[in-house]
């Protein structure tokens, strides 16, 4: 935004998408077809779980209005996961109506000193190994801090080439500790009044060489925590193996982390990055979106409900995207056929520390004290998980081009029977070579194996049938 | 009395048109152009002539009046990319007026009513009068709360849609219905890809309403009801036109679907606008054509129409059957310059086995197959039967009739007068008819229509009045009601993009006429309706 002068700006990105998959009724009446259509989709395509492929794109839009001068500006976004058009019920949470709200301050130059402030409620995403995007996978590697607080950023030229970048944040999750007597619905989001306020702490050191190559690499530290008595209930819910109401442990979650991506004009851009991840109790935090989620995500998908929020991931993934045609020609510039590629592998490991139940032994004889699971037993201990994805996309007029993208899941390597393909070819039509939408037909084929199942959703039928095929018409614009 | 009595009203409404007409003629000489905006192909979304209603147009009937708002511009060039913002806004303030005891409501009848501390007059907000929108009682007569704020960024070739969409404002809430805050609701790409001068196609892409068989040239009419369906889904719509000397040729297809269906562990209540888990996920397919003709400022645009609405979900009840909604369609649009526009259509809807067809469809202002057995069919259908819906709607401007060769431009006294009116003939499998009102559902034939002059006195003054008379059943004038209601418009200026209407109607209720009340609402024949509403609006456009 000009200095001294007041101004407006929209910005958004939008993206709309026709899904249903398609499946085979096994009971066929009269009057009834053999071949059923699912909307929602059927598929083991879950959003934010370590399933989901981001083959299929889904729905979201994000308007972003900022108003302000050169120095200060007001923030605002309005967002939805899914428009209330092509609802056929009102689907309550999915409009996010206002979600972030903050002034940016670029304070002038103190010295050698850039500093940047902003303040308010908005995230911070680290460990996006795209140069516009996370990557092909759409979990951060690194982390997200999500709620209200500050955020500042220093910029500090080291020598004409090098910069360093040094930010510190604090943030407390948004909702706080919900009130005593809430029951969790869908209404509030199943807001437990278990889950106490919860604050973030992280720091971060980048440095950038600039050049005929850009580098950039950085160092991580982010502290999720709470220490808040209100969490704690009068009896424990037996029904909740994650936590203990009734003595609810403060709980922490450490994320390190490093990323670092390099961009060159001919040969691409290339981003790798690790994080270790450690919780304690950490199953009722809220905020910190790590790698493999927040608290109650970390608990439930990786670490196991009897660990209570115990336990240590490590990630690592790398993404790299490249042009044949820059990689070819030199004076390449957008407006002629292409071939692009992308690829992309994300892997993590578990380690946690689950212990069998107090008590748990023969009925006869006396209580058994708390003792590690055997291996045969823990499901998540040790295990090692990992996808990978290879997608080229050739444009060969200014309006049309084809992909194909292929990827491999391997949710679990205690049970190869888990690992399942997937595979999409699709057209992109586009209104010139270089433009701000794309609008796609995309045909997906699940390959799943004999033991794939979905981790932590309902999507698939009372009996526990999967979709393999999914046609869907995507089309989305940013600007 | 009610034969009679719409006599009455007609002879004084011929009377107090001519007096208007002759005020008219006396008016001064009036400026370029004509009382209804006729945007050319190159602004906002419009692909004129076209057989459907642009999706960035709000879901509202016509505003009193001869006023037609026009939203947008589109940029003009490919290398220039354009911030649009426009919207809509209707706010209204209504009252409905009765008096106790009222036997729908609670009271102990063994008391005298009413008691001690309470007045025999009572007010109701909202109004208590059969203008339920899903019914064929709506008449539009009621202003409801609506605001609607478009957001576009394109150039020449697409645009990027953006609406953010509310039908209740929290401000005037006395609870929470989360539902009518819709939120972001459309978001689509607009594509006019430089196919040459004989040809124009425009494709609509993502999610969005389109809307068949409008009655109004650029909205929903007076009823606020498209006469063949309404289509709310995502998906793709391609419009394709062309000409050869005065005709002009136009074809439209299109595919939607859903983006969520709800499952049976969903408790349909108000926070979810009473989700339906009976209904499966639905697809709609449609194709449209049209042939038009223009000859010295006139036009006429004949379309046919045909969709399928299908559901084919194992997941809606394993014996619920294959559901659909066919609708085949004609219609006539007619631009007749200075003497007016018309519009006319004849809709035919078969729906087999459709209680399993979701809200994707909308056949007159109904939810889905299960809103039209609610509605139109009956409990005991199944979803199968057949309506059958004639319609149209007739527009004049007074003044630029009278001032012709001079163009008219709306900035002088004006009188617009429309008449419009819809009848639908049902046949179902249903057999025995609504239990609590007693109306049949199979050979039930319904119709309405209605009168609307509009007397624009001075650049800020405006006085209106308008009839209607609803039949619910032709064959039993028990469930007939008229309605009457006189305004005064206020607005800033002879074209001004405000109006702040102050409205009284007056309802002419039969013995068995009808509301629903309660949420969802509901017919309840105990209750007697509000005779009197007073009502304050403010609405403006931009």
């Amino acid at each position: 935004m000009p200095f001294g002068q007041w101004t407006l700006r929209y910005s958004g990105f939008m993206s709309a998408s026709f899904q249903s998959s398609i499946g085979q009724r096994q009971c066929v009446e009269p009057g009834q077809s053999a071949t059923v259509i699912h909307v929602p989709p059927q598929t083991l395509d879950e959003y934010a779980s370590f399933l989901g492929t981001n083959t299929m794109p889904g729905q979201w839009v994000g308007m972003n209005f900022a108003y302000g001068n050169g120095v200060v500006s007001a923030n605002v976004s309005l967002n939805t996961w899914n428009p209330t058009a092509p609802t056929t019920y009102y689907q309550i949470g999915s409009q996010l109506f206002l979600m972030n709200a903050f002034l940016e301050f670029n304070i002038p130059q103190i010295g050698p000193l850039r500093p940047r402030v902003l303040a308010g409620y908005f995230g911070s995403y680290y460990g996006s190994l795209a140069e516009y995007s996370l990557g092909m996978y759409t979990n951060p590697l690194v982390g997200a801090a999500r709620g209200v607080g500050e955020l500042i950023s220093i910029e500090y030229r080291l020598r004409p080439t090098l910069t360093l970048f040094v930010e510190h944040g604090i943030m407390g999750n948004r909702n706080g500790n919900a009130p005593a007597n809430l029951v969790p619905t869908s209404w509030n989001g199943a807001t437990s009044p278990t889950f106490p306020s919860s604050w973030i702490h992280h720091a971060h050191v980048i440095l950038r060489w600039t050049g005929e190559t850009e580098v950039r690499t950085g160092l991580h530290y982010l502290y999720n925590w709470s220490q808040d008595d209100r969490a704690q209930q009068a009896a424990d819910n037996l029904t909740t193996s994650e936590i203990h109401e009734d003595y609810i442990k403060d709980g922490s979650l450490t994320v390190l982390g490093w990323d670092a991506t390099v961009r060159n004009a001919a040969w691409g851009y290339f981003g790798a990055g690790a994080s270790y991840i450690r919780g304690e109790n950490a199953f009722p935090l809220k905020g910190l979106n790590t790698f493999g989620g927040e608290g109650n995500n970390l608990t439930d998908r990786w670490w196991g409900p009897a660990s209570h929020g115990n336990g240590k991931l490590f990630a690592l993934g790398f993404n790299y995207n490249a042009s044949l045609g820059r990689m070819l020609r030199p004076s390449y510039s957008s407006d002629a056929p292409d071939v692009a590629i992308n690829a992309g592998l994300v892997m993590a490991y578990t380690l946690t520390n689950t212990l069998t139940a107090e008590g748990t032994g023969p009925a006869t004889g006396p209580p058994v004290a708390p003792s590690p699971l055997s291996a045969d037993v823990d499901l998540f201990n040790h295990r090692l998980r990992y996808k990978f994805a290879l997608e080229s996309v050739y444009t060969f007029r200014s309006w049309v081009g084809v992909a194909l993208r292929a990827d491999c899941v391997v949710p679990n390597s205690k049970e190869a029977g888990e690992t399942f393909w997937v595979l999409a070819p699709r057209l992109v039509f586009r209104t010139n070579w270089v433009t701000h939408e794309t609008i796609s037909i995309i045909y997906g084929k699940w390959f799943y194996g004999p033991k794939s199942h979905p981790e932590a959703s309902s999507i698939i039928s009372e009996d526990g049938r999967l979709d393999d095929q999914l046609i869907a018409f995507n089309v989305n614009m940013w600007w | 009395m009610d034969d009679r009595f719409n006599i009455r009203v007609s002879r004084a409404l011929v009377i107090v048109a001519t007096a208007m007409v002759a005020l008219v003629r006396v008016g001064p000489a009036h400026g370029q152009g004509a009382v209804t905006p006729t945007p050319d192909a190159s602004q906002g979304l419009r692909f004129d002539p076209s057989l459907s209603l642009d999706p960035t147009l709000p879901q509202v009937g016509a505003m009193p009046g001869g006023l037609t708002p026009a939203f947008g511009q589109r940029s003009l060039s490919e290398g220039e990319w354009r911030f649009d913002f426009h919207g809509y806004l209707l706010a209204p303030l209504n009252a409905g007026i009765n008096s106790r005891p009222n036997p729908g409501f609670n009271y102990n009848p063994n008391l005298p009513q009413p008691q001690p501390g309470q007045s025999k007059t009572v007010l109701h907000s909202p109004p208590v009068v059969p203008d339920d929108l899903e019914t064929f009682s709506h008449t539009g007569v009621v202003p409801t709360t609506y605001v609607q704020l478009n957001f576009s960024e394109g150039n020449s070739i697409v645009t990027g849609n953006v609406s953010i969409l509310a039908k209740q404002a929290n401000v005037s809430e006395s609870f929470l219905e989360p539902a009518d805050q819709l939120g972001i609701t459309d978001v689509f790409l607009s594509v006019l890809p430089p196919l040459g001068e004989r040809v124009h196609m425009q494709a609509l892409l993502g999610a969005y309403t389109l809307r068949y068989g409008t009655t109004g040239e650029y909205d929903e009419g007076r009823y606020g009801t498209p006469l063949i369906a309404r289509i709310t889904g995502v998906g793709e719509h391609v419009a394709l036109k062309t000409g050869w000397h005065k005709y002009t040729f136009v074809l439209e297809e299109g595919v939607h679907g859903q983006t969520n269906a709800a499952s049976s562990s969903i408790t349909p209540d108000v926070s979810n606008n009473f989700a339906d888990s009976g209904s499966g996920s639905t697809f709609v397919a449609h194709v449209h054509g049209g042939v038009g003709y223009s000859h010295q400022g006139t036009s006429v645009m004949v379309g046919g129409h045909f969709m399928r609405a299908f559901s084919q979900d194992d997941r809606d009840g394993t014996s619920a059957p294959d559901g659909r909604i066919d609708v085949y369609a004609g219609d006539v649009r007619l631009n007749l310059g200075r003497f007016g526009h018309f519009y006319g259509a004849l809709s035919y809807t078969d729906a087999l086995q459709a209680r399993t067809v979701s809200r994707i469809i909308s056949v007159l202002n109904t939810q889905g197959g299960k809103g039209l057995m609610d509605n139109y069919l009956g409990a005991q259908s199944g979803g199968t039967g057949t309506l059958l819906t004639v319609g149209g709607q007739y527009d004049l401007s007074i003044g630029r009739l009278v001032s012709y060769p001079v163009p008219f431009s709306g900035d002088g006294p004006d009188l617009f007068v429309s008449l419009f009116g819809m009848q639908t003939h049902v046949s179902s499998t249903d057999k025995i008819g609504d239990p609590k009102t007693g109306l049949p559902y199979d050979g039930v034939t319904k119709r309405k229509f209605g009168v609307e002059a509009t007397y624009s006195l001075l650049s800020w003054l405006a006085a209106s009045a308008r009839f209607d008379r609803v039949d619910p059943d032709v064959d039993d004038t028990r469930f007939s009601f008229s309605v009457i209601s006189p305004r005064i418009i206020f607005h800033t200026g002879w074209q001004s993009t405000d109006q702040l209407v102050l409205q009284y109607s007056h309802w002419f209720n039969g013995g068995l006429t009808t509301v629903r009340v309660g949420d969802p609402p509901a017919e309840d024949i105990t209750v007697i309706p509000d005779g009197d509403m007073l009502s304050l609006s403010a609405r403006m456009w931009w």
